[in-house]
């Protein structure tokens, strides 16, 4: 199910409201909200819920295994190590069935055939389950968590599903830590305030406007030139800025209607997006860009891999391998590995640069030389394979010749010149200072109406397909 | 984590959400009643304003239902494109009564609900049956279109369950910003011919823009009217259509597995009740087909020659692919725009279906 649909906006949230503000117990609403999303994940396709239930219960499991060995009394150390490895190996046995294997089959069989031998892996024609890299990411990081003794395990089993399965941040995030909701989930608010249901009209009704009118409004022109690239300099990069943009709005506005969201159940999640093309260097980018997902790679995979605690070239080589996994969480192409492989090496290069005091002083300069940098990236993201990457590249740095190609619609560049200014200049929907004044009210609800009249093509977010 | 609530007044807050739940009750109730009442697309069977977009299904419904005689004994389906296939033509190359049963933004679903309700609805078997496929009637990412899912006659005989005549749909149609725009345009047009005649600026009719004969044959009034005055520029209108079609081809990606299968239905019920036919592809302005190449429209045609080469030969019918002019020996002069090829070149197609026809008979 999409947030922006009618079915959710005006049957599934109405129900889910109700319920949720109208059920007495906490037990009962925590099963209400657990079930409910289970319909919201199923509604895509039931046959993979049996699979998110049995990630949800497997890590459960190993949380209480792994809280019952660090008992002070009987600590375990071992027991504790076993039962962590048995729930990320579960998990990432999970996410490398579904996600991966048809990816290294493909290439395995592509290397053998290449070096004269017959291909041997079987291919097979695996459905991705939608939200998977992001559901096994919470379990995982509460099995962490619980081992590295930051969070104690969910007071039950329905508690634990809740967390995992909750529809706002479900399938595209933000990735929320189980010490993020704890608190909120061991004393649900018996009401909602209208304070707080205000400002979850607001994340809301934001986040859908930025969807609709900015991302989905870019997508058309940018889906048929990355479809089959060609044109000039000109073309090349007002598509490429049309995906950066594209993306952007797109991404941050699922993060704002899960926020949104969230409030509306008296829920506080995490930020996800902090007006990251206003970053001064890619350090910055990467402290603004999916918030959640960084500080996640950031405090499971870079920090135990060391960090930046054992000199300068371990750090470096940490940082390459924490952002080619990175790469490889985004998905099972080789543009992604590529992808993440590019921003470790700018990371690389952004460190050692910043080591010789050569960044720019100028905070113009420092924010338009990182935003190439992105766009480019980017351009790795979206294309169909390396090869288009390349030529894209290539054509962006004139190498096709410097024209400025067919003019697009003009509706495509008044809402790339909206999104720029938006994007460079604006305050973030996190940074407004939002106040609900009437005459608010009457503008979010023509946002809102207008939003559902341009929900005629089921168009999904972006980052699903993560 | 950063504390995003705001510690704003409570009762400020209540004033603002229940502003906000007003406005969009109130909104969305207008809406759906503008759309209902004032019908531009022609969906419903009123027509307290003169509908914005003609409903070529609610109107050639009408004209077979209402026609009391033994019904047609050629019929054209197909969409717009196929519109101006002449049945007058038809009739004297063959001696068969023809009738042309072409429908806006026809795909394979329609064909097949337009053949099984004519057969099973309207009690007619014609003899020949002749099907203008576009190519994109099997686009794989276009919805079936509204003014097919608004009359349960035709809706009834679509075989792939999205399609709802739930409430829940009708609903749906009725908050789509293609039906608000169009009822907005509606009212203004009405207001502006309200205010022209009140103040006596306008009298007479209004000009009409098309409409179909008794035998369902397309007149585009106007455009023949400019043609005749030598007012009529074809290039402008081709070079106008250009962006409607990448549009239209922005997102097909590969032919729809259910389109497919409902165009093999159509053919197979087409054969079970002995109804010879004959397809082919309509042509796009080689333009048109210029434009369209950087998004795989080779690709698209190919795969829908490649289909429609098969499917015929298995049902025994013909397959003529006209979908360039120098395949009918066409005019690129004979066209109203992009894709709508006029009556000299929709006759050139005419005689060689008919040829077709006798070679099959």
């Amino acid at each position: 199910m999409l947030f922006n649909s009618h079915v959710f906006l005006l049957a599934f949230l109405p129900i889910m409201l109700v319920g949720w503000w109208n059920l007495r117990r906490d037990g009962f609403r925590l099963l209400f909200l657990t079930l409910m999303s289970y319909a919201f994940y199923g509604w895509w396709d039931w046959r993979f819920i049996p699979l998110m239930i049995a990630s949800t219960t497997v890590d459960y499991l190993a949380g209480a295994r792994i809280h019952a060995a660090s008992d002070q009394a009987h600590d375990d150390p071992s027991s504790r190590r076993r039962w962590l490895v048995g729930s990320l190996t579960f998990n990432m046995a999970i996410l490398g069935f579904f996600k991966y294997y048809g990816f290294f089959a493909t290439s395995a069989n592509a290397v053998a055939t290449a070096m004269g031998v017959p291909a041997w892996i079987p291919v097979l024609n695996i459905v991705l389950p939608i939200g998977i890299s992001f559901y096994t990411f919470n379990s995982m990081s509460y099995t962490i968590d619980i081992y590295r003794q930051r969070v104690q395990p969910a007071r039950s089993l329905l508690h634990f599903s809740a967390f995992v399965a909750m529809f706002p941040h479900l399938i595209a995030g933000p990735i929320v830590r189980y010490s993020d909701i704890e608190h909120q989930f061991a004393k649900l608010k018996a009401r909602l305030p209208a304070s707080e249901a205000s400002v979850g009209v607001f994340f809301f009704v934001a986040g859908l406007s930025k969807k609709l009118f900015l991302a989905d409004q870019l997508a058309p022109e940018v889906n048929l030139y990355f479809a089959h690239p060609s044109g000039p300099l000109g073309t090349a990069w007002l598509m490429s800025l049309g995906y950066t943009f594209q993306l952007y709005f797109d991404f941050s506005a699922y993060s704002d209607m899960a926020v949104g969201l969230a409030h509306l159940l008296g829920i506080q999640f995490p930020q996800n997006f902090n007006s990251p093309y206003k970053a001064v260097d890619m350090q910055d980018f990467w402290r603004r860009w999916h918030m959640s997902l960084s500080t996640w790679l950031r405090d499971y995979l870079f920090i135990p891999l060391g960090g930046s605690r054992h000199g300068d070239l371990k750090t470096l080589r940490n940082l390459i391998i924490t952002m080619f996994l990175g790469g490889l969480w985004h998905g099972a192409q080789w543009t992604f590995v590529i992808w993440g492989l590019y921003h470790g090496v700018m990371l690389v290069l952004n460190h050692v640069v910043q080591r010789l005091s050569w960044l720019p002083s100028h905070r113009v300069v420092a924010r338009l030389t990182t935003f190439v940098v992105v766009v480019f990236g980017w351009v790795l993201f979206r294309a169909g394979t390396p090869s288009d990457a390349m030529r894209i590249w290539s054509t962006m740095a004139g190498a096709h010749g410097f024209g400025l190609g067919p003019r697009p619609p003009i509706m495509y560049l008044a809402v790339l010149a909206v999104s720029a200014v938006i994007g460079f200049k604006a305050p973030n929907t996190w940074e407004i200072n939002f106040t609900p004044q009437p005459r608010a009210a009457y503008a979010f609800a023509a946002a809102f109406v207008l939003a559902i009249l341009f929900l005629e093509l089921p168009s999904p977010f972006l980052y699903f397909q993560f | 984590m950063h504390d995003n609530t705001f510690s704003h007044d409570e009762g400020l807050s209540q004033r603002f959400l229940r502003r906000f739940g007003i406005t969009v009750g109130a909104a969305l109730a207008l809406i759906v009643a503008a759309n209902y009442i004032v019908n531009p697309l022609d969906l419903y069977p009123w027509h307290v304003f003169e509908p914005m977009v003609r409903s070529s299904r609610v109107t050639k419904v009408r004209m077979l239902s209402e026609n009391s005689g033994p019904g047609p004994e050629a019929v054209v389906i197909g969409s717009s494109r196929a519109m101006e296939i002449a049945p007058a033509l038809l009739t004297r190359l063959t001696g068969l009564r023809a009738f042309n049963f072409a429908t806006d933004s026809a795909r394979a679903e329609d064909y097949y609900a337009n053949v099984r309700w004519l057969v099973e609805d309207r009690g007619v078997k014609p003899q020949v049956l002749i099907i203008g496929a576009d190519v994109e009637a099997f686009h794989n990412h276009a919805v079936s279109d509204e003014r097919l899912l608004a009359i349960p006659a035709l809706a009834k005989y679509l075989r792939h369950g999205e399609v709802s005549q739930g409430w829940a749909d009708r609903l749906r149609r009725l908050v789509s910003k293609q039906q608000t725009q169009m009822t907005a345009l509606s009212l203004i047009r009405a207001a502006w011919r309200g205010g022209l005649h009140i103040t006596g600026v306008r009298r007479g009719s209004d000009p009409i823009h098309s409409h179909f004969e008794a035998d369902g044959y397309l007149r585009y009034d106007d455009w023949e009217l400019a043609r005749t005055m030598g007012r009529f520029n074809v290039d402008q209108q081709i070079e106008g259509s250009v962006s409607e079609y990448r549009g239209r081809f922005a997102n097909f990606t590969a032919l729809s597995e259910t389109r497919k299968d409902d165009f093999i239905a159509t053919l197979a019920y087409a054969k079970s009740k002995h109804i010879t036919t004959i397809v082919f592809l309509t042509p796009l302005h080689a333009t048109v087909i210029r434009a369209l190449e950087p998004i795989g429209y080779a690709d698209r045609l190919r795969e829908v020659t490649a289909f429609l080469t098969e499917s015929t030969r298995a049902v025994g019918a013909a397959f003529l692919d006209f979908s360039t002019i120098d395949a009918f020996g066409g005019d690129p002069r004979a066209f109203w725009d992009g894709g709508h090829a006029d009556a000299a070149n929709c006759d050139r197609m005419t005689r060689r279906l008919v040829e077709a026809y006798r070679a099959v008979q």
